[in-house]
């Protein structure tokens, strides 16, 4: 059985190097989140100024 | 029991546990005060939660009060104001925070002076849609909460998303990138839900909340693995 090392190296977690998922679906779940965003920040700002009417 | 009256104490249960984890950790990283700002405005969501648990049943003005400060009002900025302090190491930051407590004392003040009309109370229908039939029309208080909510937007969700494509850009500690995924898409389900309420749909509330609640945790957790891992290192047995 293998004793444990103090000088195990360590490493950060690293996505994969080529994933569609991770080069071509995240950025645009990003974008879709940042246009919600700044939607319900239009709105409350509509409310704010009085453009939206709130009920 | 019915599901609005179920739902709000799934998300006071599951956004307690997420504000204790938050506020032990604090406990642990004095420090780290981000923590402690992201638990008070989860614990103003709990409460919110739980006031929503109640009114299903019985009419109470104190109760009704802590509803609409805590859980409609100020908890969205005080979270997003923990997020700030993660992400900002200035002093000035120190200085919104001033602002946001004198916001949340003002914003106190008018609820408290606001006049409530019980007559107008249901426990059948939900708090969302009946609220502005309590609180008078044009009720000052009402003008406080697009204030901290486009704050809680900006700050949280875009704190969120900044830091997940920070992450993404690097291509490291992928847990991170989704754990603050998940953080946006929580916050962005509760304040579409809010949003939706006072535009007069107010019977999604309490499913925006529940998913705010598990998103949230679930992407906190995610996003607070460790950054490194330790190699499984092989040796060689000694012959």
């Amino acid at each position: 059985m293998s004793s444990p090392s103090p000088n195990r190296p360590r490493h950060t977690r690293r996505a994969p190097k080529q994933s569609v998922f991770y080069d071509r679906l995240v950025p645009i779940i990003f974008v879709a989140l940042g246009i919600l965003m700044l939607a319900l920040i239009v709105i409350a700002a509509g409310v704010l100024f009085g453009f939206v009417q709130y009920r | 029991m019915s599901l609005n009256e179920f739902l709000p104490f799934i998300s006071s249960i599951v956004m307690i546990a997420f504000a204790v984890d938050v506020f032990r950790r604090f406990a642990r990283r004095p420090t780290h005060k981000h923590l402690l700002i992201w638990g008070i405005g989860l614990a103003m969501f709990g409460i919110g939660s739980i006031a929503e648990a109640i009114s299903a049943f019985v009419w109470n003005p104190i109760v009704f009060i802590c509803w609409y400060l805590f859980g409609a009002a100020l908890n969205a900025g005080w979270i997003g104001q923990g997020t700030v302090y993660l992400l900002v190491r200035r002093n000035w930051v120190h200085i919104l925070t001033i602002i946001l407590v004198i916001g949340s004392v003002i914003a106190g003040g008018l609820m408290l002076t606001t006049p409530l009309d019980a007559s107008k109370f249901s426990p059948t229908v939900p708090l969302s849609e009946q609220y502005r039939n309590i609180m008078p029309q044009g009720a000052p208080v009402r003008l406080t909460t697009p204030f901290f909510n486009i704050y809680g937007l900006i700050t949280l969700v875009g704190g969120a998303l900044y830091s997940a494509y920070l992450f993404w850009r690097k291509r490291v500690l992928p847990n991170r990138m989704f754990g603050n995924v998940l953080i946006a898409v929580g916050a962005l389900s509760i304040g579409s839900a809010s949003t939706l309420t006072r535009l007069g749909y107010g019977g999604l509330l309490y499913l925006g909340e529940l998913f705010a609640a598990i998103l949230m945790y679930a992407g906190f957790i995610l996003a607070s693995q460790p950054a490194a891992v330790e190699e499984k290192a092989v040796e060689a047995q000694p012959a």
